[in-house]
C-alpha cells in the first residue's frame, strides 16, 4: 500500500513540476493579452473583469464536480484515493468560488453601481459555496475513517446537482436575471475572443496545478499520521 | 481601474499564496518522511 502510494506521489509530482512552469509562462501571455484588450464602449474598463471572473467560475463547477466524482468512486471502490481526489477537488474549488465571489461583486459595484443583488445566479453561487464549505468544514472537523468518507462522497455527489442549476438559472428566469447571460460563441465583442481564451486556459492549468499539488499533500498527510502512529505504538 | 486592479491582484495573490502553503507543507511532508541516517543498530547507529 505504501508503495503503491509512493509510486502514485512520485507520478503525480512528475506531471505537476513541468506544469508549474507552463503556469507562469501562460500567465505572462495572459497579462499581456489583458493588458492589450480593447476597452468596452459601454462598461469601461470595468468590463476586464471578464477575463478573470468565468474562468473562476469555470474552476470552481470543475472543482466540485470532481469532488462528487471521487465521492462516486469512493463509493463503488472503498478506495481511499478517491477521496483524496474528493477532497482535494473540493479544496481548490471552494478556492475558485470564493475569488470567483470577490470579483463578482468589484464587477457590480463598477457596473451596477452596488456590491451585490439577490439575483438568482448571484444567490445560487452563495449557494453552492456554502454547501461546498461546509463540506471541508465536516471534513475538518470530523475525526476521518470509512464512516466520514462515506458521508463526505454523498454529500458531495448531492452537491454537484446544484451545478446545472447554477448555470442555466437565467434561462430558466428568461431576461429577469441582472446577471449577464451565459457566453455563446459570438456573443465577445472584437479582439475578446484571445484574452478570454488563453485566460481560460491559464486557470485551467492553474486548477490542475493546485489539484495534483493539494493531492500530494493529502497522501502526505496520511503517510506521516501512520509514520506518527507507528512511532507511538 | 482601481477596481480591476484589486480583483486581479486579489486573484493572483491568493492562488499564489495558496500555492506556497502547499509547496511548504508537502517539503515539510518529504523531510518528515525520509529515513533518519544511521539507523543501523549493528554498525554502531542508533
Amino acid at each position: 500500500m505504501v508503495e503503491v502510494e509512493r509510486t502514485l506521489v512520485e507520478r503525480v509530482a512528475g506531471l505537476r513540476r513541468p506544469l508549474g512552469i507552463a503556469v507562469c509562462a501562460v500567465f505572462v501571455v495572459y497579462a499581456w493579452l489583458v493588458w492589450q484588450a480593447p476597452v468596452d464602449r459601454v462598461q469601461g474598463i470595468i468590463q476586464k473583469i471578464l477575463y478573470v471572473h468565468p474562468p473562476l467560475a469555470y474552476g470552481a463547477y470543475l472543482g466540485f464536480v470532481f469532488a462528487g466524482v471521487g465521492g462516486v468512486g469512493y463509493l463503488r471502490s472503498g478506495r481511499e484515493v478517491w477521496d483524496h481526489w474528493a477532497l482535494s477537488g473540493a479544496e481548490v474549488g471552494v478556492l475558485f468560488c470564493t475569488l470567483m465571489m470577490v470579483t463578482g461583486p468589484i464587477w457590480a459595484k463598477g457596473t451596477w453601481g452596488h456590491w451585490w443583488s439577490w439575483d438568482p445566479r448571484l444567490t445560487l453561487t452563495l449557494l453552492l459555496w456554502f454547501v461546498y464549505l461546509s463540506y471541508l468544514l465536516l471534513r475538518g472537523f470530523s475525526e476521518g475513517g470509512a464512516r466520514t468518507a462515506r458521508f463526505a462522497s454523498v454529500y458531495a455527489i448531492a452537491g454537484t446537482l446544484l451545478i446545472p442549476l447554477n448555470y442555466f438559472v437565467i434561462d430558466l428566469f428568461q431576461g429577469r436575471s441582472l446577471h449577464p447571460e451565459n457566453l455563446e460563441r459570438g456573443s465577445l465583442g472584437a479582439g475578446m475572443g484571445w484574452p478570454f481564451l488563453v485566460g481560460n486556459v491559464a486557470f485551467f492549468l492553474a486548477f490542475v496545478y493546485l489539484l495534483l499539488l493539494r493531492f500530494e499533500v493529502e497522501i502526505g498527510r496520511g503517510r506521516v499520521s501512520r509514520g506518527s502512529d507507528e512511532a507511538v505504538a | 481601474m482601481s477596481y480591476l486592479i484589486a480583483a486581479y491582484a486579489i486573484t493572483l495573490v491568493a492562488l499564489a499564496g495558496y500555492a506556497r502553503s502547499l509547496q511548504r507543507e508537502r517539503a515539510r511532508q518529504v523531510v518528515s518522511l525520509q529515513p533518519t541516517s544511521g539507523g543501523d543498530p549493528a554498525n554502531g547507529g542508533p
